[in-house]
């Protein structure tokens, strides 16, 4: 195969694997559009939606399709419970606090993940289509394929809903202006509440994507790396930007990753963070805020 | 008197909007000078420029002859321009001494090393400093009971005149008050004013204000500049801005 | 002087004494141990001048605490100079980094400089493990045997302590001048501090700066004393560790920094120790347990204190000598 084909076919891999991305990172920013919190514990939570689907169809043999559903139902249920208990009582706090709480509940969710399904990788069943996808001569690995295609879909519905439902409309108002939307009527913490448990599902639909590709261990959260650098360089205020960072952070990474070796890949989302932050810290479609005294 | 500031034909716009439109004002030294105007006026806007946290888009402003707008905003107090904001700007995690002492930020000279080791003179600076604080400016304004107190807790009046001290410690040459009356009861205002006035006699201080409390502005103030929609509608002795057709209208609104 | 004083003074002359006769009659586990915890303290309390006093979130300490490792053995191993000079060697190096990363500061706040320090810290854990030439990749730097005051382990005990209680003084000195106060300044509301003549650009890079310094000081000293240094020893988790004792120890405060890095080393240490006893009859797999338990705990640690005691472990101190003050001032007590 020449050289350009090689090239097209990393490429194509690269976007199909940004579909998981997409997934988390739109969990990421409806959190914090709405409520202002930087969810550290994201990768935590791609994690234990994972585990909840592993235990769901190993270990307590509910087949997939319920499977699927418990991981989602349980992922949603433990991101209220986190909003709820630890996130509602510290509103107004400085931002330190709320980044070390995150943090703290991720460590947590490791531990606990750790303790019950120890720290080896754990495969997950093949449950999607093992065929490879030709395009031309190009090969796609199927999981991947299958993935881009499911996370695609997914992605846009959400952002059909995000744009069009009342919810949507709803998460939009608290996100640009909370004293507002309350005054409309709008109940801002059911909308609190709302984005967590999307976060929720969201997470879980990514961590078991990442899982089904790269097998599951409580280390999975380390791939929110990547979900941060497709948020800073869609910028934290845009939903419909996260395709196009999602899409071009997974072509990175892979084509890095292709020619430069695996250290360069890990690099990568870091870089991308660096440079947006120095050139422009509200991301490639992020909204620019200014500052009254 | 000569004119300590001036102000020439200043524009400054955010986005589309424009917030001050060819202002121009001075302000006579040794005399109190007040701005007045309806909420959006533009008084505040003009006060940051005079600050330094925005830059016009035209238009000069020196003081004692320097042109100020060449110098970044934390270059300006060392000319002798102290200034107070509307929401107090008073930092929580210190005292009240100790926000004082930094309106003085600019005559200390200690430096990291000097400030680590502190037996030295960076020692006797603070001794000295506080010293010359109690001196000067908690028996003059009378905070002599919360003098080590922590700032947070403290009564809305007694914090603004803690902003107030913080900006005489220098003696300043022009004391920007904005809002120096706001949310006091009656007998508060009148302490107020009267420590305005003491300033004034006692050390010379220029004054500039923004308030919106008529009653003190007109009885306080030796001339007043009226802003409406950032454009300077009327300047004058007080009486005769009162009696202003266009600064009635600019406050009972267009019929 | 009142008898407060004097009492004050006799507090600290008895902690003194106790910290020098430690050595005596501890075991070189426990000297280890304290050591360790030193260069801790060192670490924390640059990073609270930083995230504590002056506001500015940084998740990338650990890198600092490297540059100051890698700088401080490098120029021993290939220029032979006295430990002393080593260790102000990574001070240097590691204050130059922090004022670069202390940049985006000048742009950015709040969580976005969270992130911006995070990837910046992985730029230099990247360096530390790719440029093998000079810092030996992963597999690290050895660092030769020194033996401080002709005393060995002992002697390195006195050094890092005396260290550790003399950066810590000079820290608390620094907030009874103009440069405290700054910090603080920049930290509250910065547009204000402008107004009073605090130039913030220079008062962030140097909260940076001077708690790299710091790190770089920690980082230079735990290089020699754990004779090992290599890039696994500075990453995220290294860092969020170093955050945790500040935000647990307690922010904006010199006494919590020495708590919180007391802390935080010596959990892990007693769970270890309570671990093998509870299972030194049993079957427990314990390396297993220990990590994912001490996790949870670092976690629960965080979210308690966060929660429950925002002032941390200094606040918790305060609150019981504020007790034990309203107590002597009983009328007949002392």
């Amino acid at each position: 195969m020449n050289l350009l084909m090689q090239f097209l076919e990393y490429s194509l891999i690269g976007i199909a694997s940004g579909g998981a991305y997409i997934i988390a990172a739109l969990g990421f920013v409806i959190i914090f559009k709405a409520g202002n919190v930087f969810n550290f514990a994201m990768g935590e939570m791609m994690m234990i939606g994972a585990y909840l689907f592993y235990a769901a169809v190993m270990q307590l043999k509910f087949g997939w399709p319920v499977g699927l559903l418990v991981a989602l139902a349980g992922s949603a249920l433990l991101a209220l419970l986190i909003e709820r208990a630890l996130l509602r009582p510290m509103i107004g706090r400085p931002v330190v606090v709320l980044v070390m709480i995150t943090l703290g509940v991720g460590s947590i969710l490791r531990g606990v993940a750790g303790l019950i399904w120890g720290p080896n990788i754990i495969p997950l069943p093949e449950f999607l289509p093992q065929q490879p996808v030709f395009l031309g001569d190009i090969l796609v690995p199927g999981k991947l394929a299958w993935t881009f295609v499911v996370f695609g879909a997914l992605a846009l519905a959400f952002i059909a809903y995000y744009r069009y439902s009342r919810a949507g409309v709803a998460i939009r108002a608290t996100s640009s202006d909370q004293i507002t939307a309350e005054g409309l009527g709008i109940n801002i913490r059911q909308v609190f509440s709302m984005t967590w448990a999307m976060a929720g599902v969201l997470a879980a639909a990514a961590g078991i994507a990442a899982g089904a590709i790269n097998g599951i261990t409580p280390q999975l959260g380390d791939a929110a790396l990547s979900v941060l650098a497709v948020v800073m360089l869609a910028g934290m205020s845009s939903v419909g930007g996260v395709v196009v960072a999602g899409i071009l952070v997974g072509w990175m990474e892979t084509v890095v990753g292709a020619y430069l070796g695996a250290a360069w890949q890990s690099f990568i989302p870091y870089l991308v963070v660096l440079l947006m932050m120095i050139v422009r810290p509200t991301g490639l479609f992020g909204e620019q805020r200014i500052e009254r005294i | 008197m000569p004119e300590l500031l001036n102000i020439e034909g200043v524009s400054l716009a955010f986005g589309g909007v424009a917030a001050l439109e060819d202002v121009s004002a001075s302000v006579r030294e040794g005399a109190i000078t007040a701005v007045i105007g309806p909420n959006g006026a533009g008084k505040t806007s003009l006060f940051n420029v005079v600050s330094g946290f925005y830059r016009p888009s035209q238009g000069k402003v020196s003081f004692g002859g320097t042109d100020i707008l060449a110098l970044p905003a934390h270059g300006r107090s060392r000319l002798g321009i102290a200034r107070t904001f509307q929401n107090i700007a008073l930092f929580a995690g210190m005292t009240v001494l100790e926000n004082i002492k930094l309106g003085a930020h600019d005559q200390l000279r200690a430096n990291v090393f000097s400030a680590g080791l502190y037996l030295g003179w960076a020692r006797h600076e603070e001794t000295a400093l506080s010293r010359r604080i109690d001196r000067d400016v908690i028996d003059f304004l009378d905070l002599g009971e919360i003098r080590d107190r922590p700032i947070a807790g403290l009564p809305y009046g007694l914090q603004k005149r803690v902003e107030i001290a913080r900006a005489l410690v220098m003696r300043p040459r022009l004391l920007l008050l904005d809002e120096p009356v706001a949310g006091m009861n009656a007998a508060e205002k009148v302490a107020m004013a009267g420590y305005i006035r003491r300033c004034v006699a006692e050390w010379g201080t220029t004054v500039l204000l923004i308030d919106h409390d008529m009653g003190m502005v007109m009885e306080l103030s030796d001339h007043v500049v009226v802003l409406n929609f950032g454009r300077m509608i009327a300047a004058g002795a007080p009486d005769s801005v009162r009696r202003h057709p266009g600064v009635i209208e600019a406050y009972l609104g267009a019929e | 002087m009142s008898r407060h004083d004097i009492g004050r003074i006799a507090l600290w002359a008895l902690l003194a004494a106790a910290l020098a006769a430690f050595p005596a009659f501890g075991s070189a586990y426990l000297v280890y141990m304290a050591c360790l915890v030193a260069i801790n303290v060192i670490a924390t309390a640059g990073l609270n001048l930083t995230v504590g006093y002056a506001g500015l979130l940084s998740i990338g300490h650990s890198a600092f605490i490297g540059v100051g490792a890698y700088a401080s053995t490098l120029l021993w191993l290939h220029a032979g100079t006295p430990l002393a000079v080593n260790i102000a060697a990574g001070a240097l190096a590691a204050f130059l980094v922090g004022l670069v990363f202390g940049i985006p500061s000048l742009r950015i706040k709040g969580v976005f400089l969270a992130i911006a320090t995070l990837a910046a810290q992985y730029s230099l854990y990247f360096i530390f493990q790719q440029w093998t030439r000079v810092t030996g990749g992963d597999r690290g730097l050895s660092v030769p045997s020194v033996s401080v005051f002709g005393l060995g382990d002992t002697g390195f005990y006195y050094l890092v302590v005396m260290l550790a209680a003399l950066l810590c003084l000079t820290a608390r000195n620094l907030f009874r001048t103009r440069i405290g106060r700054g910090f603080i300044a920049v930290r509250e509301r910065d547009y204000a501090a402008e107004v009073l003549g605090v130039d913030v650009v220079r008062y962030k890079l140097l909260a940076f700066g001077l708690g790299a310094a710091y790190a770089g000081v920690a980082g230079a000293l735990g290089g020699a004393f754990l004779r090992i240094v290599n890039p696994d020893q500075f990453t995220l988790a290294v860092s969020i560790f170093f955050l945790a004792a500040v935000v647990v120890g307690g922010r904006a405060s010199i006494l919590g920094s020495i708590l919180g890095a007391a802390f935080m080393t010596l959990v892990p240490e007693m769970l270890r120790a309570l671990l093998a006893l509870s299972s030194s009859g049993g079957t427990v797999d314990l390396a297993g347990l220990l990590s994912p338990l001490r996790e949870i705990i670092f976690g629960v640690l965080i979210v308690g204190f966060l929660m429950w005691e925002p002032r941390g472990l200094a606040g918790l101190w305060d609150r019981v000598r504020g007790r034990q003050e309203a107590i002597d001032s009983r009328p007949g007590a002392a």
